[in-house]
């Protein structure tokens, strides 16, 4: 079952460095040492979390559709960006905040 | 003075006194050794690079020679040691010249962190570095000769040295290392070429040095803005395939392949992204050596064949 809250930037995420090229980002976090690849679709993801506050998985779909990203409201898309939001909270660079 | 100015005989008598301060392109190593198999070595390999005076400020104070005991009648062995100490178990006293080798690299990967350092072949034609990041048993140093012997300039077979300042890759032309198979392959394409003899068993199999080209001894000191990075991969029995790879896939792989790159942190991570941002990257996978040379010589942006 899907838990409520909401998504936003970790405020670490600004002081990481970043390389980005054509639709894809390598950031570095200096405090652990580590540099992870951002794939097209992490990186559109995290420019939608960019400057605003924290947003639903739906308020997301919205924000990346809005953008011209072809996402759909259904179940399959709804986890796919889960999976990546995971991903990208294991990154140290998105946070999730339970409502 | 250049090492090839030295005699045989004056050659061994500097390297088992004073040493010898050899000169590889940024870096200067006071080289001593009592073991023939050393001087007849850099006698070949080394023969145009510059030496410095038995005074001269050395980077690294190196020495590989025999160990002490029995060991010097049964199954000789050599130890190599910088500065008195020994980073190295002693090998066979037959691998005492690539174990110099490979202390030479260790020095440079070990100390030299002023510079980015990746794990790759680089070769240069026309101002334009092509630069082969690999781990071991990619075939980066067989491709790194066959390259060197269709006119590329070696700049180095394994070391890769970035200047963070200005993004150029500083030389160092040094023997190429090459191991089993590649030996014969690169001995028939390029017949007129030097090597030392192929020592076997060592823990990377079968192992022989390529002199390197004079041409590039001679112009170590010029420095070569990186123009390609490609990532080879040798696998037997495929076709050749250069395939492009994004720039932020091409900056992930080279910081999988840099040595150094957490000493430099942030400016590191800046020094290879602007390296990447002024590069071509490509993956190429071969098992045919002429197949992937042809390649390469048609890089973009490389109007020539060299």
């Amino acid at each position: 079952m899907a838990r409520s809250g909401t998504w936003r930037l970790t405020a670490a995420s600004s002081s990481f460095a970043w390389a980005i090229w054509d639709g894809e980002a390598v950031v570095y976090d200096e405090r652990l040492a580590l540099t992870h690849y951002i794939g097209p679709a992490a990186l559109a993801v995290l420019q939608a979390l960019e400057g605003q506050s924290g947003a639903t998985c739906d308020e997301l779909i919205e924000r990346l559709r809005s953008a011209g990203h072809s996402i759909e409201p259904n179940a399959e898309d709804l986890q796919g960006l889960r999976d990546l939001l995971d991903g990208l909270n294991r990154c140290g660079l998105a946070e999730f905040r339970a409502s | 003075m250049k090492l090839g100015d030295l005699s045989l005989s004056e050659l061994r008598s500097s390297l088992s006194r004073t040493g010898v301060s050899l000169r590889t392109g940024p870096v200067v190593t006071r080289v001593r050794s009592r073991l023939p198999v050393v001087a007849d070595a850099l006698a070949l390999h080394y023969m145009e690079h510059p030496i410095e005076s038995a005074n001269a400020y050395a980077d690294f104070n190196v020495r590989v020679d025999g160990t002490g005991g029995l060991r010097r009648w049964f199954r000789a062995q050599a130890v190599f040691t910088v500065d008195g100490a020994a980073p190295f178990d002693p090998l066979p006293q037959d691998q005492a010249f690539p174990m110099l080798e490979w202390g030479l690299n260790w020095c440079v990967t070990t100390f030299c962190h002023q510079y980015l350092m990746l794990h790759a072949a680089v070769v240069e034609h026309d101002g334009r570095a092509l630069i082969l990041p690999a781990p071991p048993g990619s075939g980066k140093s067989t491709l790194c000769a066959g390259l060197v012997h269709a006119g590329w300039r070696l700049l180095s077979d394994e070391l890769t040295i970035i200047d963070p300042g200005s993004l150029l890759v500083v030389p160092l032309p040094r023997p190429i290392s090459l191991k089993n198979a590649s030996i014969e392959l690169i001995r028939q394409r390029a017949p007129g070429a030097a090597f030392s003899d192929v020592v076997r068993a060592t823990n990377k199999g079968a192992v022989a040095h390529l002199r390197p080209p004079v041409d590039s001894v001679h112009h170590a000191s010029e420095q070569a803005r990186p123009g390609w990075v490609v990532l080879p991969r040798w696998q037997s029995g495929v076709g050749t395939d250069l395939r492009p790879l994004s720039k932020a896939q091409g900056l992930m792989r080279l910081i999988d392949n840099a040595f150094n790159f957490n000493v430099h942190g942030p400016s590191g991570f800046r020094t290879l992204s602007a390296l990447i941002d002024g590069c071509q990257c490509f993956e190429l996978t071969y098992s045919n050596l002429d197949d992937a040379l042809s390649r390469l010589a048609d890089l973009p942006g490389e109007r020539t064949t060299p």
